[in-house]
């Protein structure tokens, strides 16, 4: 079970939160049209190594946390709250 | 004393007596004995016959490792099959059966297996079975799981108790031999919260074989027991090792009884979540293929030692040794001096400076020597010149080396880099925070593995922060080097010699791996089932690699290892569910109504986590008869149900409207104060979500309903809207689902029975979707007028500890009236009639447009799933669309899934029933359907059929709303 | 055992956490404790619940008139939410209350690293709570959505089996 670093909470067992998944596309504008939203909704990179991950807290402090995670080893290296940027993504 | 029972010697208590029974027959041992030696301490040889060709065997180890001494443990409810006698205490009282016989043990009819043993090779079972293919089930699965397989589980309920408990430390040491124990104390004594596995019974690991090691031993256990942060745990088997540093062990806390204490669990499952970790587990031997090396009387060299030294056991009378490593001559020597006759050391090296020693102790050691065959009694030894000479002994002990055991480092992710000198893999550079010590990374020596586990230890603390002063304590004194080992993994002969006694497995079988293409370790490990019997190949794993790496023509290094995966050894089920079972199964949420449901008789059904009443029968009432009396007196009169399990989530902040206008399809920037509306929302992808009310009860607060199976992923959507994509909005949300409960009260009386209870709020001027304060003797009221069932109803919401006086009051109230509660089913059927959705519809499949609800969507402005809810594919006016069906032949029933088309037989489905009842209304089955081109098919008629039924009926299509379509009764 | 009190539920409103905070701190001379911290003056308690969130735990018999006046005097300044019947507090004491959250909490509860005033949002026995040290006795404040509350009570009773464990109802009229 993956241990979690909540900005908020701190280190977390990983059953305290539950799964979204890519946290590197952003919702498009309203009126970017179709191919946009397609995009934002089906369209993942599916990264070896290290990837950007939404993760809520659900049994915590209800924050959706960013997360960088290696897909390969499981390593977490950084997470941030929401509106935050991480550090740049890199191999 | 019993014939091989030595006099004096080992960590036995023998003047406490043990009766236990093996096959029906009483057999005596001692406490500290496992069943294992307290047979072998009896004479007895043969133990079990093997998987495959039924050959007898005997046992071969003296610990988990054990491949071939497998029995059916304990009696009926706690028969525990394929346990290890050689990992089972000793208890009083103990029965165990030989597994894998028929109809004896000793008379096996199934051996003539092993006689067509070149037929039945690796892949014969699926080179053999496989046609015709309806012979499997029938003939062949049924033959071969009565000649294979291994012990019987018992089908009766598990009468003992299990538990989960999660510990943090800031050291785990797994291994409580020479380096666990000195890496626990110096960790220990700089502060570090320490917490020391052993799955053994007793500390000490390999220091429990060298009676010369005892006192130190036992002053390492009193001053680690004197240490405040440090917890020993015995018979605690590590099993994983897992992300981020945690473990996962199994202690056995009544397993050495024959029944657990009744306030005590029988295992305890323990996770452990380490700064650091020490891996101290040890080395295991590995066996030398040779003809003949599964009989019973053959025997690991260490298993020998552990058995003279640890149980006080002489496992033989004349024994041979076989070795191409040092180590065995501790084995030859404490034979010897166990009074065994004319052992005999054959080392398959050419010279070793130890020999002097032992043949002054009587041993007779040969250099240069092999063992090719081992029969009845009778050891047969080749010299490399060709040269052979029999040799009568009933133990043969081998050793072909000895493994680190890196089970756990390769499961932390740590890759294994090869090791020339031990002819073995050793952990590479750690992935996780964990080192390994002593044995377990090839370390030799008791004095050698102690400090190399003080230095684990201490690095392991200092990583931690921890650490600084001296720390001494006195260790043992290192052996020295000792002389090299010669790589040995087959001796060639014709017969069978095993790599996996537990499968098996010959060196034949992987040999024939190779030749068939599955020459890659891991392809050959599957065809064969090499190393996937429950010990693991600890014993042949690496043999197995080097005869494919032989066949290769490459190096062990690189054929290397399959994959090590949990578990290091068998874990029960039972123990992994640590007592989450039956009741205990999911958490269970209970309405502020609860009490009051089960006092009245309610049948209570579960719905997620919720508890719910389903209906509320009278005496002598079956359960159509309560649920159609409950329906009838909501429709004629008045009626209450327990709605609190519907989600609420309030909502505050300048920006509440804004926010709601985004995630539902309708708007409620325009709703006004006072005033609720009922909304749906989508997914991104286009596709309906939830539906539910939404209340403003002031200009900057909403109060949202949502469905109970939605009212956890509704809010996690909300907020994740509200945080990650317009955090620009000042919102504030919170779950209030338990803070009220809600009771809805419904039918034509609805309104007179509440306005006696209800004060503050006058119900005649109060329409239809609106919200108003109101209060009952004190109490603050919420009222809704909404309406799920249809009829003029309302919901009130109140306080959750309050909601039972309420509740009693609104039927005292409605007594008059015949007043009735009512439960999930009786909401059903009259939702039904409606026409209402409910999750049959909200299926993950339904955009609102196939739910009839397209019209609700606003023209302009973004919402969630606006787009994608304009694909053609789901804007497709064909796309099954919600109807009302009813049977033409109105005594038929209809089935919820039955599937609609044009004509009985045909094979194209025009779409599904989602829901049916029995309407009270209309006197017959009625039901929701998806349809394609629904609307259009309105007053047609399509078949429903139930393949499972063998059902065909005739129903015509109408709209979804069976009852009041006009929507008269709710605004009365 | 069940220990009856006022619950409500703070949420700065965007930007007006120093407003809360100030706000606060006139009404009850409490600080707005950091992450995973609560603060008490032995009546009410100020516990860390999210960002921008609080619960304040007060005593039970200052009723509903409490938050009203609250709502009031937070308006524009934070969403005011009474869960007074929506969440329950259940008090864990006794030598062994460390051993009994082993066997239904994933967190480290050592005293080395949550001591009193510490407190977490977290689950025990699989539901979500918050989890409050009130003093290193050591004895614990449970609070929990009271349609869990039975749940818990009986895994609690279920982790304490082999320690012993004795239940004091709310209207209990007896002593600590």
């Amino acid at each position: 079970m993956l241990l979690i670093p909540c900005p908020y909470c701190g280190a977390r067992p990983q059953d305290e939160f539950h799964y979204r998944g890519d946290a590197t596309v952003k919702r498009p504008a309203p009126d970017a049209g179709l191919q946009a939203l397609y995009d934002f909704v089906y369209t993942r990179t599916n990264p070896r190594g290290w990837h950007l991950e939404w993760w809520h807290h659900y049994a915590g402090c209800r924050q959706w946390v960013k997360v960088e995670r290696n897909t390969l080893t499981h390593e977490i290296r950084t997470a941030v709250g929401p509106a935050e940027d991480t550090p740049q993504l890199s191999a | 004393m019993s014939v091989h029972r030595l006099s004096q010697g080992g960590h036995i208590n023998r003047s406490q007596r043990l009766t236990f029974h093996f096959d029906g027959r009483r057999f005596f041992g001692h406490p500290g004995d496992t069943l294992a030696s307290a047979l072998l301490a009896s004479g007895v040889r043969l133990v079990g016959r093997s998987f495959k060709y039924h050959r007898p065997r005997g046992i071969m180890t003296a610990g988990p490792d054990e491949p071939s001494a497998l029995v059916e443990l304990r009696e009926r409810s706690r028969t525990e099959p394929n346990t290890k006698m050689t990992d089972v205490e000793l208890y009083e009282g103990l029965q165990a059966w030989s597994q894998n016989r028929w109809p004896s043990l000793k008379f096996d009819l199934m051996a003539v297996n092993g006689l067509a043993g070149n037929i039945i090779s690796a892949g014969f079972y699926y080179k053999t079975f496989m046609w015709p293919a309806s012979f499997w089930e029938k003939l062949y699965e049924p033959l071969i799981r009565h000649a294979a397989g291994l012990g019987r589980a018992t089908c009766l309920p598990d009468p003992d108790h299990y538990e989960a408990v999660h510990a943090h430390c800031d050291v785990l040491v797994v291994g409580s031999g020479p380096a666990g124990l000195a890496a626990a104390r110096v960790a220990g004594e700089v502060g570090a919260r320490v917490i020391l596995c052993e799955r053994d019974f007793l500390i000490g690991g390999g220091l429990l074989l060298d009676p010369a090691q005892e006192s130190w031993r036992k002053e390492m256990i009193a001053t680690l027991q004197g240490i405040r942060d440090v917890q020993i745990l015995p018979r605690t088997n590590i099993f994983g090792y897992y992300d981020h540093n945690l473990l996962g062990g199994v202690e056995q806390v009544g397993d050495h009884v024959a029944e657990p204490h009744p306030h005590e669990v029988r295992q305890r499952y323990r996770t452990f979540r380490a700064g650091q970790v020490v891996l101290a587990t040890g080395a295991s031997e590995r066996l030398i293929a040779f003809r003949g090396n599964d009989r019973p009387g053959v025997m690991m060299a260490g298993a020998a030692l552990t058995y003279v030294r640890r149980f006080g056991v002489a496992p033989g009378k004349r024994a041979v040794v076989f070795t191409n490593n040092d180590s065995a001559y501790a084995t030859a020597l404490a034979l010897a001096e166990a009074g065994l006759d004319g052992v005999v050391l054959a080392d398959f090296r050419r010279e070793n400076r130890l020999a002097a020693e032992l043949r002054a102790h009587g041993v007779d050691v040969r250099f240069g020597i092999e063992v090719s065959d081992f029969g009845k009694d009778r050891v047969t030894l080749r010299t490399p010149s060709g040269g052979g000479d029999n040799v009568a002994a009933d133990l043969l002990c081998i050793s072909g080396g000895w493994n680190p055991n890196v089970h756990l480092a390769s499961q932390s992710g740590a890759r294994l880099s090869w090791d020339a000198t031990l002819s073995s893999f050793v952990p590479g550079a750690p992935v996780q925070a964990e080192r390994s010590a002593g044995a377990a990374r090839g370390i030799v020596g008791i004095g050698e593995a102690a400090r190399d586990g003080l230095a684990a230890g201490l690095a392991a603390a200092n990583a931690l922060g921890l650490g600084g002063g001296d720390i001494d304590f006195p260790l043992p004194a290192p052996e020295g080097p000792c002389a090299p080992l010669e790589p040995l993994w087959e001796v060639k002969s014709s017969g069978k010699a095993f790599v996996d006694l537990q499968h098996d497995v010959t060196v034949n079988d992987i040999r024939l791996a190779h030749r068939e293409g599955f020459s890659h370790i891991e392809h050959a490990k599957r065809y064969t089932t090499h190393n996937m019997a429950t010990d693991q190949g600890k014993l042949g794993g690496l043999v197995g690699a080097a005869i494919l790496a032989e066949a290769r023509g490459e190096t062990l290094e690189k054929v290397g290892l399959p994959t090590f995966r949990p578990y290091t050894k068998p874990v029960a089920i039972g123990a992994l569910a640590g007592g989450t079972t039956g009741e205990r199964f999911q958490p269970i949420r209970r309405t502020a109504l609860h009490g009051w449901h089960l006092r009245h008789g309610a049948v209570m059904r579960p719905m997620g986590a919720w508890l719910r009443p389903s209906y509320y029968p009278k005496a002598e009432e079956t359960a159509w008869d309560s649920v159609s009396r409950e329906a009838r007196g909501v429709r004629q009169s008045v009626g209450i149900c327990d709605m609190s399990t519907l989600g609420k989530i309030d909502l505050q902040g300048p920006d509440a409207a804004t926010l709601l206008d985004r995630l539902y399809i309708n708007s409620f920037s325009t709703l006004a104060v006072g005033q609720c509306r009922y909304g749906l929302m989508l997914r991104e992808d286009g596709i309906a979500f939830d539906d539910g009310t939404a209340s403003r009860l002031r200009e900057d607060h909403f109060l949202i309903t949502t469905t109970t199976a939605n009212a956890a992923p509704v809010l996690e959507h909300m907020e994740f809207y509200a945080q990650t994509v317009w955090p620009e909005l000042d919102v504030q949300l919170c779950s209030v689902t338990d803070q009220w409960a809600q009771i809805a009260v419904a039918g034509p009386r609805s309104r007179v029975t509440l306005a006696k209870v209800v004060e503050g709020l006058d119900l005649w001027a109060f329409r239809f979707l609106s919200v108003g304060e109101g209060h009952m003797a004190g109490i603050p009221l919420r009222v809704f007028r909404i309406s799920f069932s249809g009829e003029l109803a309302y919901e009130v919401a109140v306080p959750s500890r309050h909601a039972e006086i309420v509740w009693r009051a609104i039927l005292a109230a409605g007594q008059e009236f015949g007043i009735v509660p009512y439960g999930l089913e009786t909401m059903d059927l009259m939702r039904i009639e409606k026409g209402h959705l409910a999750a049959s519809e909200l299926n993950g499949q339904a955009t609102a447009a196939d739910l009839g609800v397209g019209r609700m969507m606003k023209k302009t402005g973004d919402f969630v799933g606006r787009v994608l809810s304009a694909r053609p594919a789901l804007a497709d006016p064909g796309r099954p669309r919600l109807v009302g069906i009813r049977p033409i032949d109105s005594g038929k029933r209809l089935r919820g899934g039955a599937h609609l088309v044009s004509k009985p037989g045909s094979g194209r489905s025009l779409g599904w029933i989602t829901s049916v009842t029995r309407s009270i209304e209309l006197g017959q089955w009625i039901g929701l359907a998806m349809l394609e081109n629904g609307e259009a098919m309105s007053g047609k008629t399509v078949h429903a059929v139930s393949p499972l039924h063998d059902e065909a009926i005739e129903v015509v299509v109408s709209s979804p709303h069976h009852v009041d379509p006009e929507n008269v009764r709710v605004r009365n | 055992m069940q220990r009856p009190a006022t619950l409500v539920q703070l949420t700065a409103r965007r930007g007006q956490q120093p407003a809360l905070a100030a706000a606060i701190w006139q009404r009850l001379q409490l600080n707005l404790p950091q992450p995973g911290h609560s603060t008490s003056d032995g009546a009410y308690t100020l516990i860390w619940i999210q960002p921008g969130g609080w619960l304040l735990q007060a005593p039970a018999d200052i009723g509903n008139a409490f938050s009203v006046q609250l709502k009031s005097a937070l308006a524009g300044i934070a969403a005011v939410v009474d869960q007074s019947h929506g969440k329950c507090v259940l008090q864990v004491s006794g030598l062994s209350t460390l051993e009994v959250f082993a066997r239904c909490c994933r967190l480290d509860l050592h005293p080395r690293v949550f001591d009193a005033g510490r407190c977490a949002v977290t689950l025990v026995a699989r539901v979500s709570c918050v989890l409050r040290q009130v003093d290193a006795t050591p004895c614990f404040d449970l609070i929990v959505a009271s349609t869990f509350e039975m749940w818990l009570l009986e895994e609690l009773q279920e982790a304490s089996h082999a320690f012993g464990s004795r239940f004091i109802p709310a209207n209990a009229v007896v002593g600590m």
